[in-house]
């Protein structure tokens, strides 16, 4: 019983045992199941980050679980896999501190697993999202730090690689030549490894910096190499698109502008196909700049523009500040100045950027130097022998101190001139800027100088022409009363001759003589209002014509009762409830004075007007009936001048406008009304005389202008 | 009959008394001539109660025709004078401001004094 207890016991405690056991065992291959499984997926996503990406949601959703899953299962390989492949899904978006973010994460956990190919790797992904971003000086030093790895790995395929990722860099840094040599030793290692694809890419990245250097034969010998290894190679169309691109952008520099659009649009198709916004900036940036090359603004501009938004939208602004100047110039181009203008502030504002970087750049230059010494150092040293390597070390250990001497001074060189430079640059921009604001205002001067002077011209003319117009109605009127006393007594002259050979016939001397008497002195009335009426068109005619006369002897007197009489009838034919007592108080010692009568006329016209017009403001505005409008002219000769005065009982004018009377355009008559030259013509034409024209006023009492002219003989 | 002239044209004076040199030997017709609104109110003063027929233009310095008009109208009841305005325009607004204001006849310049004559004979029966 006993030991049939204590065997239950033990076959409990075994079977316990076993159970545990067994779960253990269970355990231990779910781990291992686990383990598989995560694999599959980091993979799986590796895989398919590396094709066009079909459910971008989907695989991020997945990269994170294997990302969760590595951690669990304490994985550091497949960890650091997870974070690049998340590094990589975030690249191509705008946000390159995610894509940062998980690429240092991983090159630290491939460090610590000791997986320098992968390091590597992560390397050159870092270098491609700074250069995404335009920072190449950061972009560089990653490049290094991955050929670093590649060389202590001999990895020839991955020193191509970095070799080719330089060369694009120092592209964009405009160093051209350099960059070529660059791609030239990546071709180098390439054609032996036989790696098409990366090849091509070497090949490419020459045929664009021998573009620059204007090498158009060799640039286009090194692009058909790309293409041709990559069509060997059996690689699909859209992955030599960037080939395609290349070549469109030599047939540009070469003016072959049918054959380049022709390579931009198979590169736009197919960005196309592949939904691939990125790809279709350069097709679109180009085409653009071709129809700019061949003065086809109008078609360039939808095409530039829609690169610039593209430009925008994915962050990649590589080549915005380009495009914004190609923009404005093609808007300058058709004349929209002001859309040219918004385009040139922005190509300002992203060029400012642009520069910063560069200093930016600059900052890193030195650093950058000495690391590609020491590179050039180790590469050339490998492919020497060992006695030679002794022999160059000693050379190098002198090229070291020499360099470390130049770089020491180098650095305090640069650091010491990057201020004057940062300042100078600033300087440069202050100044070009400035230059540009005061070209631009002289030449804004220059052009209103010139739509002044024929305003000017123009006003005067108008102003000639209205006065003419006041006159017109007055003139019509003076005319007639004369003519009618022409009419009227030659008319009844002609009765008066029928009634004296009446008279004659009856011997009626007396009478006879009588009747004679009245027809002479119809005679000299007809002869008088026929003179009159002469005077009247005379002035009318002088008047109108231009003011190149002569002085001449003028009798003021009658001259300013003329004008007075056609300014009143003028006012009085345009407004007819106007009315004003006229004094007139004529010096008649003045006799003829040496004036251009019409000129004066002109004077004298306008001041009578502005009276006018004062006395029947006053009036229009006053209930006060007792208010009688009057206009006085009053002619004086005294102590070798002559004086004209031209009185209003009007509202005086205000303190604060009587000093702009005189001024050109200064009127305070509503818009329309007066051209403002009245009084300014009128001073200039009494200083022509000689003479001054001056005012008093009153406010509330009057205003008086006065002519005094020396009298000249 | 008197009839009154007003004008400040100073011929029309002269050339009034020749167009009716016969009618005034013939003491049909006596001629007064002023030279201003004002001086016409003077004349008219110096002749209460007498049939005056006045003739007068628009267009003067000073009082215009039409304000005359208005006077004459206004304060000169007993005989009430015939007042014919003479304007050198003939519109109609001061036509018709003459005809509100109580102008009895109307003429255009140049006076056609054949009608003239006619119509004051007319006023005189």
């Amino acid at each position: 019983m006993n030991t049939m207890r204590r065997f239950t016991y033990r076959w409990q405690a075994l079977k316990s045992h076993i159970l545990y056991g067994v779960g253990i065992l269970c355990l231990l291959s779910n781990g291992l199941v686990a383990q598989n499984k995560v694999s599959d997926l980091v993979q799986s996503v590796s895989e398919r980050l590396s094709e066009p990406i079909e459910d971008s949601l989907q695989l991020y959703t997945d990269a994170h679980r294997a990302r969760q899953l590595s951690e669990e299962t304490n994985n550091l390989q497949l960890l650091a896999t997870s974070f690049t492949n998340l590094a990589r899904w975030h690249e191509g978006t705008a946000e390159i501190d995610s894509t940062m973010y998980y690429l240092n994460k991983a090159n630290t956990l491939f460090e610590q697993e000791q997986l320098y190919a992968e390091q590597a790797d992560t390397y050159l992904s870092m270098e491609a999202a700074y250069k995404q971003r335009g920072e190449y000086g950061s972009a560089l030093k990653e490049d290094f730090n991955a050929l670093e790895l590649f060389e202590q790995l001999n990895d020839k395929a991955g020193i191509a690689k970095t070799y080719t990722r330089i060369c694009d860099l120092l592209y964009y840094q405009e160093k051209y030549e350099e960059g070529a040599g660059y791609c030239q030793q990546a071709i180098d290692i390439q054609q032996e490894l036989g790696v098409p694809e990366d090849l091509a890419v070497s090949h490419r990245y020459k045929a664009d910096n021998l573009l620059i250097l204007e090498r158009y034969d060799d640039a286009l010998f090194e692009i058909n190499q790309a293409i041709s290894v990559l069509k060997d190679a059996g690689v699909p169309e859209n992955s030599i698109a960037p080939n395609y691109n290349t070549r469109g952008n030599i047939y540009k520099y070469m003016e072959r502008y049918d054959a380049a659009i022709a390579e931009y649009q198979r590169c736009y198709e197919l960005a196309k196909q592949d939904n691939d916004l990125r790809g279709l900036i350069p097709p679109l940036a180009n085409i653009g700049h071709v129809f700019r090359l061949q003065g086809k603004y109008e078609q360039a501009l939808p095409y530039t523009l829609e690169s610039i938004e593209i430009m925008n939208q994915t962050g990649d602004t590589r080549n915005l500040f380009e495009n914004y100047m190609h923009a404005s110039d093609s808007y300058a181009a058709l004349g929209e100045y002001e859309k040219a203008l918004e385009y040139e502030r922005l190509f300002s504002g992203a060029r400012f950027r642009n520069m910063e970087q560069t200093i930016a750049q600059l900052e890193s230059e030195l650093q950058i130097k000495y690391e590609t010494a020491k590179k050039d150092e180790t590469i050339d040293e490998q492919g020497e022998t060992i006695d030679r390597q002794r022999k160059i070390q000693l050379l190098y250990i002198g090229i070291a101190v020499l360099l470390a001497i130049l770089l020491f001074g180098m650095y305090f060189t640069i650091k010491n001139n990057r201020k004057k430079r940062t300042a100078l640059a600033k300087l440069n921009d202050d100044l070009a800027r400035e230059q540009a604001a005061l070209e631009e205002a002289n030449q804004k001067l220059k052009d209103s100088l010139a739509n002044l002077k024929a305003t000017q011209t123009q006003l005067i003319h108008s102003e000639k022409m209205a006065s003419l117009g006041e006159l017109t109605a007055g003139i019509a009127h003076e005319i007639q009363n004369p003519l009618n006393f022409v009419n009227n007594f030659s008319e009844v002259s002609n009765e008066l001759i029928v009634e004296m050979n009446e008279e004659l016939d009856k011997g009626e001397l007396e009478e006879v003589r009588y009747i004679a008497a009245d027809i002479k002195q119809n005679l000299e009335k007809i002869n008088h209002h026929g003179k009159r009426a002469d005077a009247i068109v005379k002035g009318m005619l002088q008047h109108s014509r231009k003011s190149t006369a002569e002085k001449e002897p003028t009798d003021i007197n009658k001259l300013a009762d003329e004008y007075l009489r056609l300014a009143y009838h003028g006012l009085r034919a345009k407004d007819k409830s106007f009315n004003a007592t006229l004094e007139t108080e004529f010096d008649d010692r003045i006799g003829q004075v040496n004036v251009i009568p019409q000129d004066m006329g002109r004077v004298i016209l306008n001041l009578i007007t502005n009276a006018f017009y004062a006395v029947n403001e006053r009036k229009q505005a006053s209930n006060d009936l007792a208010y009688e409008p009057t206009v006085a002219i009053a002619t004086q000769q005294d102590n070798g001048y002559l004086t004209v005065s031209v009185q209003d009982n009007g509202n005086g004018i205000p303190q604060k406008v009587i000093d702009k009377i005189f001024q050109p355009f200064f009127t305070t008559k509503p818009t329309g009304q007066g051209t403002g030259l009245g009084l300014s013509m009128s001073y200039d034409i009494v200083k022509a005389h000689g003479g001054t024209l001056t005012v008093t006023t009153n406010q509330g009492k009057g205003t008086t202008f006065l002519i005094k002219i020396p009298l000249t003989k | 009959m008197k009839i009154l002239v007003v004008d400040d044209e100073r011929d029309v004076k002269d050339l009034f008394l020749q167009r009716f040199r016969k009618e005034i030997r013939k003491g049909d017709v006596t001629f007064m001539f002023a030279f201003s609104g004002e001086e016409a109110l003077d004349t008219l003063d110096t002749l209460a109660h007498e049939t005056v027929l006045i003739l007068s233009d628009i267009n003067m310095p000073g009082m215009s025709g039409l304000e005359l008009l208005e006077k004459i109208k206004k304060n000169y009841v007993a005989p009430p004078p015939v007042v014919m305005m003479v304007t050198a325009y003939g519109d109609d607004e001061n036509y018709n401001t003459a005809k509100r204001l109580g102008a009895d006849d109307f003429l255009t310049k140049p006076v056609d004094f054949k009608a003239l004559k006619s119509k004051l004979l007319d006023s005189q029966n």
